[in-house]
């Protein structure tokens, strides 16, 4: 296959978009698409202090890349979660350490242990997602609000969102429906602004940019991850994709139309927010969830949280 | 013979075949995976030389 645009041999074939690109027209396309989707869902701007969660994975540190690329200036915040098995969350921080010191980026590594007392390994009988993607959420908002950066940016890809998407469809998390979205403005002075610029980009896509930029990722999953239900509905997405390209992108896109459908519960959410007693960040409940369950975890060292939790 | 590695997996093929063709005959989804002939990436309608070494990298991220 040719590069449509230079008809050089291609290394990617976007069937969404019947054509073929090349490693030079692809990287091209890459930070055009993310240029735009920045744009379009107006996320930030060039002067803004922005922070990128970075986990160590294609993702997160493809859009750190990407966004140092196109003139943003993001610093990476590495949370270390204090996984030991497989020597996990040390080598994730060397590779996270290593990408920010050869591109001369800012790193700011902050560790649950020091903030929480304990790693995630030592606060139930097992580690768990749940639990894992609370704590991290936590402190990635925490660390942005009271840093004063003026958004906190993930790498969810458009595969992430899809499948986040059907699974609350499928399960009528209308809560979960009116928050997803590529934005989240903050309603709060503890409320980090929350950017997804890679939401228009494939999984594929993502790890091919990373592939082709020579970037070193952590490329096991975590040794605890749980992910098999979210794995599962990407699967099933795919096989659509397969059979009709475009899918994906316009199942999410024209979500994102008619989420006007879902203001209703928005509104409420937002009106219904308070301050935790304890840390006083923003919550629907007396306690967030963090506090709340730190509270459980040290009052009866041991417990998990339920099963129903959401990552 | 073509040595064709993926996560583990392994096979040795004979003949040349369409990348294509081997997914599919391996009931490997092409928007799972990135496939490399000789270190170069490759679209799905590239041949698979029996001299040629291939890695499929599986793409999707589990947590």
């Amino acid at each position: 296959m040719k590069c449509r645009v230079c008809k050089k041999r291609a290394v990617i074939n976007l069937r969404a978009q019947n054509r073929g690109l090349c490693e030079e027209c692809f990287d091209a396309y890459v930070l055009d698409r993310v240029e735009r989707t920045i744009k379009r869902y107006k996320m930030f701007s060039r002067g803004q202090r922005i922070l990128v969660a970075v986990s160590g994975g294609k993702d997160s540190l493809g859009l750190w890349d990407i966004l140092a690329r196109l003139g943003y200036e993001p610093a990476g915040l590495f949370v270390d979660m204090g996984i030991t098995r497989g020597n996990y969350s040390a080598r994730s921080r060397e590779v996270v350490e290593s990408f920010a010191q050869s591109r001369g980026l800012e790193l700011v590594v902050e560790s649950l242990e020091a903030w929480w007392g304990r790693s995630i390994e030592k606060i139930g009988r097992r580690v768990l997602c749940p639990t894992c993607g609370m704590a991290k959420r936590y402190l990635t908002n925490r660390v942005a609000a009271d840093r004063g950066y003026d958004v906190l940016c993930t790498g969810h890809n458009l595969d992430d969102e899809a499948a986040v998407l059907l699974s609350n469809l499928l399960n009528w998390q209308v809560g979960y429906l009116a928050r997803q979205a590529p934005v989240l403005d903050s309603w709060h002075p503890r409320l980090a602004r929350k950017a997804k610029p890679l939401v228009l980009l494939t999984e594929k896509e993502s790890a091919l940019y990373t592939l082709l930029r020579g970037i070193e990722y952590v490329e096991e999953p975590c040794p605890y991850s749980q992910g098999a239900t979210t794995l599962r509905y990407k699967r099933v997405l795919n096989q659509v994709e397969w059979r009709s390209p475009g899918t994906k992108q316009r199942f999410y896109t024209l979500f994102l139309k008619n989420k006007g459908l879902f203001e209703g519960v928005a509104k409420e959410e937002r009106e219904g927010l308070k301050e935790c007693k304890r840390c006083g960040q923003p919550t629907w409940e007396g306690l967030c969830a963090f506090c709340r369950f730190m509270e459980e975890s040290h009052g009866d060292f041991g417990r998990e949280v339920s099963a129903g939790d959401q990552v | 013979m073509a040595k064709i590695v993926m996560e583990g997996r392994e096979w040795e093929v004979k003949r040349r075949i369409n990348v294509l063709r081997f997914l599919e005959k391996e009931g490997i989804n092409p928007e799972e995976v990135l496939v490399l002939i000789n270190g170069k990436v490759v679209t799905e309608d590239a041949v698979m030389e029996p001299q040629d070494e291939v890695k499929i990298l599986w793409v999707l991220s589990r947590g």
